[in-house]
Order: C-alpha cells, then structure tokens, then sequence
C-alpha cells in the first residue's frame, strides 16, 4: 500500500514530453483562434481538439521521419 | 476599494484560522518523514525538479499543508502539480480532520500565482479517480481538456470558475 501511494504522487510529478508537446498545441491553437476552453462550445472545443490532434500528429511525423502521407487530413469524414 | 489576498482553513469546529504560504524550505520537507509521517516524502527527487515551486501552509508554526506548483510561460498556466495535507488533516489518512479547506486553499493560491504571472489566474490540474475528477467538476468548476493517449485526465479552472475560486479569500 505504501508503494502504491508513492507511485500515485510520483506519476503526479513525472513528466511525458509527448504529452507535454500535445498541450502545448492545444493552448497556442485555443490562443490563436481565441478559445476560452472553459466557456468553449462544444463545436469550438471540438474544432480546438480536432486541430491539435492532425497538428501533433504531424509534427510527430515530421520528428520520427516518418511519412507525412500517413498523417490523416484534418476534418475528414 | 482595495482587495487582499487572505488565506484560511478552517479547524474541526468550522471556524476559520488565518495561515501562511511560503516556500518550502528543506527543514519542511524533512518533516515530512518524521513522525506522523505524510503520506510521501517530500525529500523525493520527482518533488525536488527544479522546475517545481514548493509551497507551506502553516498555522502559526505547525506545517499542514504542502503543495508544488509548475510556471508554464508556454501555456500561458500553472500547473498544480501535487498538493498533500498533513496525516491529521488528511482525507485518505483519518476520519476526523484536524483542518479542512485546504485543497480549495491550494488551488486558490495556483490561481494567485497564475494571475502573479500574467497568466490570468488560468490553472491545470490532473485528477487521477473519478472521484477527484467529480470534485474538482462540482467544486472548482474545473473543465476536461483533450485527453493525450492514455494519460491521466487534466482539468482547467479558469475564467469565472477561478474567479469564485479565488474570491473565497479575497477582502
């Protein structure tokens, strides 16, 4: 039980710089096109989500070298 | 008319006690392994980054609350990282709390430093139970943003929720 508390306050403090690169897309996108998250409606946070998602995906890719093309398009059906 | 940040808990019979915030020395941090030993060490290297702010709470001079807060300047937040009463006042360590108030005390200071920062009083915080996500829903006025993958679920608390938050110790 004791390790698995100092686990749980670990994991609050570790950091994984994929995620931490994921957030920040998301607050410069919700910055760039002047989202409040909080009072977002649901399509803005949806449209906030959908960019950050293709965005880090692609610099992802463009990271790992791996093909672009894979990458898929924004917004698609 | 001008308005002063306050800070309080409140003890076992409800009534509000004045404290005070200032950084964690090592000293503070080292008591935490004495007895009554918290529930983590805050002499642990994953507390100690340099990146994170620690912060006492104490009444008068008896320690009752830790917290580590992170400046995000490309976020434009604070991030409330780890926060941890002492064992008497801990929710998950006894039934019958010394202190209460002090999780909304904590993040009422995050947003105070958000605002010390020119963030706004913007705040992220994650939340690892589903109970601590209601608590922080209902409570704080938090809102989810975009799960990464697998990783623990964050929350804001910005804008009017803040506001309410931080107001609580505001006069």
């Amino acid at each position: 039980m004791e390790k698995e508390i100092k686990s749980v306050a670990e994991s609050y403090c570790s950091r994984n710089p994929e995620e931490e690169r994921f957030y920040e897309f998301f607050f410069k996108y919700c910055r760039k096109y002047n989202i409040n998250w909080a009072s977002a409606t649901e399509k803005e946070k949806a449209f906030i989500e959908e960019v950050t998602q293709v965005t880090y995906e692609r610099d992802r890719a463009i990271r790992m070298e791996t093909p672009l093309e894979d990458v898929r398009p924004a917004f698609a059906s | 008319m001008s308005v002063r940040f306050v800070p309080y808990v409140y003890d076992s019979t409800g009534s509000s006690v004045p404290i005070t915030i200032s950084r964690m020395t090592i000293e503070d941090a080292e008591s935490t392994n004495t007895f009554p030993k918290w529930q983590t060490s805050w002499t642990s290297d994953f507390l100690l980054q340099d990146s994170f702010k620690c912060y006492t709470v104490k009444v008068d001079d008896e320690l009752i609350a830790l917290a580590a807060y992170e400046i995000q300047d490309s976020l434009l937040i604070v991030h409330i990282v780890y926060m941890e009463s002492q064992p008497q006042s801990n929710p998950t360590m006894t039934d019958i709390r010394k202190y209460t108030g002090i999780g909304r005390l904590l993040i009422a200071y995050g947003i105070k430093l958000s605002v010390d920062n020119g963030f706004g009083g913007d705040v992220v915080l994650k939340a690892k139970s589903s109970e601590l996500e209601q608590h922080y829903i209902n409570d704080f006025g938090a809102v989810k943003l975009p799960v990464f993958d697998a990783g623990a679920p964050r929350y804001i608390i910005a804008d009017e929720a803040a506001k309410q938050v931080l107001f609580s110790f505001l006069s």
